[in-house]
């Protein structure tokens, strides 16, 4: 889900793979090379173009030549974060320790996503069973995140090697951990029995090489980590807690106090306190840091908590998740953490998971401790034949608790065809387009709700600017929101025969007419609109906004570094201006009373 | 079938009728509430009701959708059919049917709805008006209730604050307003004050409305509302100097005369409490000096009729709904029944009486309309905050059986008491008996705490009492009328003179704002009162408050003497809230919580017979609660007795004066807790722990198992 994005230690360049060349891979074929740049033609099969430079890895098999790829180094377990680019039809897979294949492949606009499509983990392959039951354990992607052709997609996978006894023995299978596709987690915890079809080596070992495939068509990466996590977590050692009675809202001030049980443990958990309420608890100890490095520390308790590291107070004392980072020596590090419970209506809540160079975030506390809160039954809206309108709060790249990115009168559309989209009422503004399931209202309709929803998918964050302006000067920045000049006032909206929305509203004395609907199956987002009343002035309609929009032939453009395409249909102009460190592609409305346009991602 | 046998069966057959006409009255005797049956699957939580001209019933609902419903009266015993009329508005509470379209309050905008193309379905989701909102949870918006004129009143809940989370803030303008929107979609602010108006209604061609208990509000009660009234909560009046606002009031008229308790600088907030002591300011002492301060026309004394008001509607059936042609009828969401209220206007003004009438709803009562056939149509939910009816959601019919209830009609206001006609005749020598009444007077505290308690009680004297010739009329000449205080007038004693039953509901609570002028009757003119006897009556049982205390101790001999040595140590015994001296330990320690919608944390708890135990109960609930532990099975009988305690119930903490009541807390105010210490009972069993707030009792509650 979006919201489950994980807190992550800051980003090391250290993990990163550099692709100034190819020194990171082991006797690359020629099919292998870098680039500057990839690119791809939406209708073409197969084909990826290339400029020279850097950053940017490329492969561009043929007959002869498609040798897959294998990095230097042996890994474990490890995060891998890429962007990749797929070619028209073209097929490519992350062989994790060149064993078990995440696919990559153009699953652009399937509506079930299959093992083998793009995000599958794919599937083990047994030549003794006769055909047609050869194939097994697929497991396929919970939605089809997949983008299109030429578009750069975000993939995070995270994998735990089978783990071996002494004998050499497997104690543990595989798993996939997470597989994330375009901010969307698609694979969960996923355990692997052997193998996935197509290995490099059959017998399973705790670390193996990194492969992409190579020999199944053109694919581009680029600004790839790499995070070997093959170390095992720090503990906390030598806890020695005390334990304070009463009914502590906040931290106290242990100096003054005597304490009611003190002691010594193996395994961080309240539950020393031997009661569920009124006490506070000051628990002593040290780390013992191998490697020095960057240490990610998220401490999280219900009531409160604190950390102190080496005398210095790392996390101040406060409520739920906090978490900081901390650069730490080789050598014992001492550490204190406090906690105060008050409240009868929480459950005792207490853990610590720190993440460092080497291991991925990992609790330190035991599973007791850690309880999760009370869940509740998810209240789910699914898009059916009939196009869903859900009007709520929809907070813009994620909620606030502010509430400053609210949009308060919203409106989402849900299609069959699973792709779905938010529009600003206010404003007049499409403001999201999302892939995947619908929306999740479990915020609005549970108990008294919050009146919001979640989209379930893939975003496609667009900008919560409003669309139409009057643009005052060729140079000025565009509107953060209409002012009263605009005269902005939302009339409503019809639906048609096939339920699709057709928004009205008015606007510098115009009428306007915003239709919206899915094409092809949903690859596209097709956008009418239509206007009464006469346009004078520099009033514009804004496309799209982004780092880089390139215009292609046909009326296509790539927009914000190839993050998705706007198509502006036949017989129809738009220009590109560049403003405040970023383009613009721009409708003039004098010129045109009609126009229409699909986004295409 | 064998001839004895059948007698036998006729004979049993009229013995158990015999029987149930000889016991008391209930009100399903009188109005039946008939369920209607829901498609699986369909959550009903209804938000607005309507009936159309064609017979059928709409229904629009929290989760955004219009139904309508074919035949809702299961006419030719078949189930009614709901089709769908739209869906995909935000959360919508209300519902108006105009001119082939209907009107709906989203949380931000006021939409009409039409189907065009004639195939049952909204084609056309038209904005009417979109006004501003924060997105915060609290702000509902509710209507439309449609003027003669086709114009459209909706009103808006405040938002609550972020760090002074208890303080109902307008963070945009018109939350806490009242709006007038024509059909062409020009709003007029049209009145503020309001901080939670759920409750709207037209009478008599004018907007009334009705707020719940909460921060500035003391109770629940109806205002008649007009162009530039302030009703009380000052939230609203952050927006009071925009050009269009009609509220010529400023937030600093109220902040001046009532502190609103504000940290000072640099200073923490913290949430303001009720102080027991201090000399209670009422709304109508600011209403003295700020004509633009609107009183309820009817105070509905919280916990007795209601503890969240809901929709207000008129019996506009002509007596086929029963004897209240246009009476108001107000539902009550948290107490899932619907009470009864007598208007007149008093030189000038709205004020009258309000009753109890049917309670025992499914889910909260949140809409009600009339069928055309004069029913009423009860839409209900309980989105999270709980009701007394425990289904989540539900839909029902409330059907007069044609017998008439002996009621009090009408309670009217006269220059020297009050008139009350009844529904049919009284029994005279009960009705001209003053020990068939008991008569108190009393107001709530304007305060930026949670509610009130009703305070600045004072009892009053029944000097005469005439009865009509027809015996459906009594007038009672009354020493210590006030003006602009809540008149409890309960009369349990009379009885009706064909059946010699009590009253359905012996209580009506008449809003004195102002006293008629006019004739007074002359005391000589009536039958002499008898000598006056002790009556045993729940309200005055235990009428020990500090208030009341007080006025006695000023100047106030009339009051009657009650036994304070007894009652404090009864509540000393069952509420100990420090370690007694003699414990040298504590056994068990019990922490306690609540979950929103009057839920406990915990369903059982069990601790030893004869343990020490402390018990420590957190309210984080936003409405008060308490914890009564009571001998086994008998949650149900304190819990009523309870309800029983009327407008002392809050001064009691709602615990009655009952041997069933073992243990409790004191009432807790949102976000606060106590712990009681005390030795669980030798006798093992299963005892029960219940919230005794008035309409919690039957869902908030649990089992104290008592092991050996």
């Amino acid at each position: 889900m979006i919201s489950q994005v994980k807190a992550q230690a800051s980003k090391s360049t250290d993990d990163a793979v550099s692709l100034d060349d190819l020194s990171f891979f082991k006797d690359p074929s020629a099919n292998w090379s870098i680039v500057g740049s990839a690119m791809a033609n939406i209708s073409k099969d197969k084909h990826l173009a290339s400029s020279p430079g850097k950053g940017v890895l490329i492969n561009l098999p043929n007959e002869q030549t498609k040798g897959n790829l294998f990095s230097l180094g042996e890994y474990g377990d490890m995060d891998l974060e890429l962007e990749f680019m797929m070619a028209r039809k073209s097929n490519s897979g992350i062989y994790l320790q060149g064993r078990y294949e995440i696919q990559l492949l153009d699953s652009w606009g399937k509506q079930n996503p299959y093992y083998n499509d793009c995000g599958g983990i794919y599937e083990r392959w047994d030549d003794s069973k006769p055909e047609g039951k050869k194939g097994y354990q697929g497991h396929a992607p919970r939605a089809n995140t997949c983008r299109a052709p030429g578009l750069w997609q975000k993939m995070r996978i995270s994998f735990q090697a089978p783990r071996f006894d002494a004998q050499g023995r497997k104690i543990a299978n595989a798993r996939i951990l997470e597989v994330w596709l375009n901010e969307t987690l698609i694979q969960e915890d996923v355990e692997l029995t052997g193998p996935t079809r197509g290995p490099a080596f059959q017998e399973e070992a705790p670390r193996g090489p990194l492969m992409i495939q190579g020999d199944h068509g053109p694919v581009a990466f680029r600004n790839i980590r790499l995070l070997d996590y093959s170390k095992p977590p720090i503990k906390l050692e030598d806890i020695q807690y005390e334990v304070y009675y009463g009914p502590y809202d906040k931290i106290p001030d242990f100096s003054k106090l005597t304490p009611d049980l003190t002691g010594t443990t193996e395994e961080f958990t309240w539950e020393v306190a031997r009661r569920k309420n009124e006490y506070a608890i000051r628990y002593k100890g040290h780390i013992n840091i191998e490697t020095s490095g960057s240490y990610f520390f998220k401490l999280s308790g219900n009531e409160n908590t604190s950390l102190t590291l080496q005398d210095s107070l790392l996390i101040p004392e406060g409520w739920n998740e906090r978490s900081r980072s901390m650069q730490l020596p080789k050598g014992k590090v001492p550490f204190v953490i406090t906690y105060a419970k008050r409240e009868g209506w929480m459950q005792p809540r207490l853990g610590l998971f720190i993440q460092g160079p080497g291991f991925r975030l990992a609790p330190t506390h035991i599973a007791s401790s850690f309880l999760l809160n009370r869940p509740v039954n998810p209240i789910l809206i699914d898009a059916d034949q009939d196009v869903k309108l859900i009007r709520c709060f929809v907070d813009f790249k994620g909620y606030d608790r502010s509430l400053k990115n609210r949009i308060v009168h919203a409106i989402s559309a849900g299609h069959e065809e699973k792709l779905h989209y938010t529009y600003d009422l206010d404003e007049g503004n499409l403001l999201q387009i999302w892939r995947g399931d619908f929306l999740d209202a479990t915020p609005m309709w549970n108990e008294r709700g919050d009146g919001s929803s979640r989209p379930r998918g893939s975003l496609l964050e667009l900008d919560a600017a409003p669309d139409l302006w009057q643009l005052t000067a060729p140079e000025v920045s565009w509107c953060d929101s209409l002012d009263q000049e605009a005269a902005y006032r939302f009339k409503g909206y019809r639906l048609d025969e096939e339920g699709y929305p057709t928004f009205q509203y008015q606007a510098y004395g115009l009428k306007v007419f915003d239709k919206l609907y899915p094409e092809e199956e949903g690859k596209k987002l097709t956008r009418e609109i239509k206007l009464e009343g006469s346009t004078e002035g520099q009033l514009h309609f804004r496309l799209a906004a982004g780092s880089k929009i390139q215009a292609h032939e046909n009326g296509w453009y790539s927009i914000d570094d190839q993050r998705y395409y706007i198509h502006l249909h036949a017989n129809q102009s738009a220009s590109i201006r560049s403003v405040d460190d970023q383009q613009e592609l721009l409708v003039r409305l004098a010129e045109t009373s009609e126009f229409s346009y699909s986004i295409v991602f | 079938m064998n001839r004895f046998f059948f007698i036998l069966i006729i004979t049993l057959f009229y013995t158990i009728a015999l029987q149930a006409q000889n016991s008391a009255p209930k009100e399903s005797d009188y109005y039946k509430i008939i369920t209607l049956p829901l498609p699986e699957g369909l959550v009903m939580e209804v938000g607005g009701l309507t009936t159309l001209p064609n017979d059928m019933l709409a229904v629009s609902t929290r989760r955004g959708e219009i139904w309508t419903v074919e035949n809702p009266y299961m006419r030719n015993e078949r189930n009614p059919l709901y089709r769908r009329f739209a869906s995909g508005l935000h959360e919508i509470l209300g519902l108006a049917y105009r001119d082939n379209a209907f009107y709906a309050a989203q949380r931000g905008e006021l939409t009409k709805l039409v189907d065009e193309n004639g195939d049952g379905q909204a084609d056309l989701y038209e904005a009417v008006y979109v006004w501003p909102l924060s997105g915060h949870y609290h702000e509902y918006s509710f209507g439309p209730k449609v003027a003669a004129n086709g114009d459209m009143y909706v009103t808006g809940n405040v938002a609550f604050g972020d760090v002074e989370w208890w303080r109902g803030e307008s963070r945009v303008p018109w939350r806490g307003w009242t709006m007038k929107i024509s059909p062409d979609g020009d709003m007029e602010p049209f009145a503020t004050g309001m901080r939670s108006p759920c409750g709207i209604g037209m009478f008599d061609g004018e907007f009334f409305y009705a707020d719940n208990q909460g921060d500035w509000m003391g109770s629940g009660g109806l205002v008649h509302v007009e162009k530039g009234d302030f009703t009380g909560h000052p939230a609203g009046l952050r927006w009071a100097n925009l050009p269009n606002s009609p509220v010529k009031l400023q937030t600093n008229d109220i902040y001046y005369r009532v502190s609103p308790r504000l940290a000072g600088p640099g200073q923490p907030p913290s949430k303001p409490e009720n102080i027991p002591d201090e000399k209670p300011t009422p709304l109508f002492a600011l209403a003295k000096e700020l004509p633009a301060v609107k009183l309820p026309a009817v105070w509905l004394p919280h916990g007795v009729l209601g503890i969240s008001t809901s929709e207000i509607i008129v019996d506009s059936t002509g007596g086929a709904f029963g004897p209240f042609t246009g009476q108001m009828f107000i539902g009550d969401q948290g107490q899932s029944k619907v009470v009864r209220v007598a208007l007149e206007k008093v030189k000038g003004s709205y004020q009258g009486a309000a009753f109890g009438f049917v309670e025992g709803f499914q889910s909260g009562v949140l809409r009600m309309c009339w069928g055309n056939d004069g029913s009423m149509f009860v839409g209900q939910t309980n989105r999270g905050w709980g009701s007394t009816g425990k289904d989540p959601y539900g839909l029902q019919r409330l059907v007069w059986t044609g017998k008439v209830p002996f009621e009090m009609k009408t309670v009217k206001a006269m220059p020297d008491g009050f008139e009350i006609e009844f529904t049919q005749p009284v029994d005279k020598a009960s009705a001209q008996d003053p020990a068939s009444y008991a008569l108190t007077s009393f107001i709530y505290k304007y305060h930026p705490v949670y509610g009130s308690p009703a305070v600045d009680n004072q009892d009053c004297t029944i000097k005469g009492i005439l009865v009509s010739r027809d015996g459906l009329k009594a007038r009672i000449v009354v020493d210590g009328m006030r003006e602009k205080f809540v008149h409890e007038i309960n009369a349990p004693g009379i009885k009706s003179y064909t059946d010699g039953v009590p009253l359905l509901h012996s209580a009506a609570y008449y809003t004195l704002n102002n006293i008629p002028d006019g004739k007074k009757l002359n005391l000589a003119d009536l039958p002499p009162l008898p000598a006056p006897k002790k009556m045993e009556h729940s309200n005055h049982q235990h009428s020990m408050e500090m208030s009341a205390e007080k006025t006695k101790k000023k100047a106030a001999p009339k009051k009657k003497k009650v036994n304070k040595a007894k009652t404090t140590t009864a509540r000393s015994r069952k509420r100990v809230t420090k370690k007694p001296a003699s414990w040298a330990k504590i056994d068990q320690t019990i922490v306690l919580s609540t979950l929103p919608g009057l839920k406990y944390d915990q369903k059982t708890v069990t601790v030893k017979a004869g343990s020490r135990v402390k018990w420590s109960f957190y309210n984080n609930d936003d409405m008060p609660h308490n914890v009564v532990i009571t001998t086994p099975n008998q949650g149900d009988a304190v819990g009523t007795m309870a309800m029983k305690l009327g407008i002392r119930g809050v001064e009691k903490n709602h615990i009655p004066n009952t041997a069933k009541v073992l243990f409790h807390t004191r009432l807790l105010p949102p976000g606060t807790s106590e712990s009681i210490f005390f030795v669980a009972p030798k006798k093992p069993g299963n005892y029960t722990y219940v919230c005794t707030v008035p309409g919690h009792h039957s869902v908030m509650r649990g089992t104290l198992r008592v092991t050996p």
